[in-house]
């Protein structure tokens, strides 16, 4: 799915700081000449910062990687990540969003921004910055100021309904994931009703439905996300 | 000036409370009340501060001598508190960013002379103030306001304050932001090193504590 990227001045004009570090090292140039940035969005306990750390745990050793978490409470998801020695934790920076993790994605997104100048200026060249939004509701989605592309998790045990009830995250965002499916007889949701809402809702964008915790379809997710970064690489 | 001074410019204001997160836990903030007294207090010492300073960079931004070094190390002198200084350029640094993309980058002198952290936040108001074409006194009010609106909005999402009352509360204090911003105007020709020095021992000590906080809601 292409999507015309209306990306924010700031992308062309960097602090002078990160300036200097930004294309001074090798490896693998992305086309862009930054790392890209995908953005992982969803309501409370959907289950984004286990998402956050299967990516890194499969994609670490592949790519570049750094991660910014976003909280309620500064840096909950980045300990947790950073307890799981799922990444190196110089590659995990917590921002603070002042009571609305919605703004600081969308609407001011500038302490991400920093966050994100911060990681690339600290290590260098980086092939995949994953921001993870605070746990917020259905509308709440990152600006393309921000991110290149970006994810929306739900969960099943969230109720069957969610995925009709739309919103912007669940029918523009880049990837749909339905977390949690080894829950769905437990709380009476149906499976297939979700994935054809789903599918309904987004016109035909992509939805994979899985479960975090068991590794069930996640190889669909990783690879949604390696290719795509893959695909950016320029061939030496 | 109406875009400057709005919250909803996309320069990060919204993560800083000035002081209102740990005066909250503190108890020192905890109604309408003790939030108005917080923000006269606030007015009238980094206000003041501010407002001064952000005149003197709207002066430097038109005039002909470029001494940015200059006004921000008299800034950085009177902001007692390492965590004050630092939330001011990280604060100036944004402010300064989103000014170039929204009014130009050739219009903004200063960012060749600032500092490797960035210009302190007044220092950034006065300029970009400068660069959208208004004049030293519409600098000197977006900086002064700025020091009131910021906590006024964060002390609503941490206590649940009802939002009509807080803004009736700051426009209560529309004729002091208006006398601090017109006191400061004319020194926007003045030297750097008589910039006023109006302490707030009260308010560093919050800002200390608060940056040494594991968890907190506001950057600062």
């Amino acid at each position: 799915m292409h999507r015309e990227h209306v990306h924010h001045e700031m992308d062309e004009i960097h602090w002078r700081l990160s300036d200097a570090v930004r294309h001074a090292e090798g490896g693998h140039p992305l086309r862009r000449g930054r790392a890209l940035r995908l953005g992982i969005g969803g309501p409370v306990g959907s289950g984004k910062t286990a998402l956050v750390a299967d990516l890194c745990r499969a994609l670490g050793p592949k790519l570049e990687l750094a991660v910014v978490t976003n909280d309620i409470y500064t840096t909950e998801d980045a300990d947790f990540l950073r307890r799981a020695a799922v990444l190196d934790p110089d590659r995990i920076v917590a921002v603070e969003t002042g009571c609305c993790p919605h703004t600081a994605i969308r609407d001011d997104i500038t302490a991400n921004a920093d966050a994100v100048s911060l990681l690339e200026s600290r290590l260098g060249r980086l092939e995949l910055i994953v921001i993870e939004s605070g746990g917020d509701n259905l509308t709440a989605t990152f600006s393309y100021g921000l991110v290149d592309r970006q994810v929306f998790v739900v969960d099943v045990a969230g109720g069957d309904k969610v995925p009709r009830k739309g919103g912007p995250g669940v029918t523009r965002s880049d990837l749909l994931v339905v977390n949690k499916t080894d829950l769905a007889p437990l709380v009476g949701a149906d499976l297939a009703v979700m994935e054809s809402d789903a599918h309904r809702m987004r016109g035909g964008g992509p939805v994979q439905l899985v479960s975090v915790r068991n590794d069930v379809n996640m190889d669909a997710v990783r690879a949604w996300v390696f290719d795509w970064v893959a695909g950016e690489r320029v061939e030496p | 000036m109406l875009l400057l001074a709005d919250a909803r410019l996309p320069s990060g204001a919204h993560v800083h409370s000035g002081g209102i997160e740990q005066a909250v836990d503190d108890g020192v903030v905890s109604d309408l009340g003790s939030l108005s007294d917080y923000l006269v207090g606030r007015l009238l010492t980094a206000g003041v501060l501010a407002a001064h300073a952000a005149a003197l960079s709207w002066g430097l931004s038109t005039g002909p001598r470029p001494l940015w070094c200059a006004l921000d190390a008299e800034a950085s002198a009177r902001m007692l508190a390492p965590s004050v200084c630092a939330t001011s350029r990280r604060q100036g640094r944004s402010l300064l960013r989103t000014g170039h993309a929204v009014f130009g980058r050739s219009a903004l002198r200063l960012c060749a002379h600032s500092e490797r952290d960035g210009p302190h936040l007044a220092v950034a108001q006065g300029a970009v103030a400068a660069a959208a074409g208004l004049e030293a006194l519409d600098a000197a009010l977006v900086a002064a306001y700025g020091t009131v609106a910021g906590p006024a909005s964060s002390a609503i999402r941490l206590l649940g304050l009802d939002p009509v009352a807080v803004a009736a509360a700051q426009a209560r204090l529309a004729g002091e932001i208006d006398a601090v911003a017109r006191d400061a105007a004319p020194s926007a020709f003045a030297n750097p090193e008589d910039l006023p020095c109006p302490g707030s021992p009260g308010t560093d000590r919050l800002s200390e504590r608060h940056a040494a906080r594991e968890e907190r809601l506001f950057a600062s």
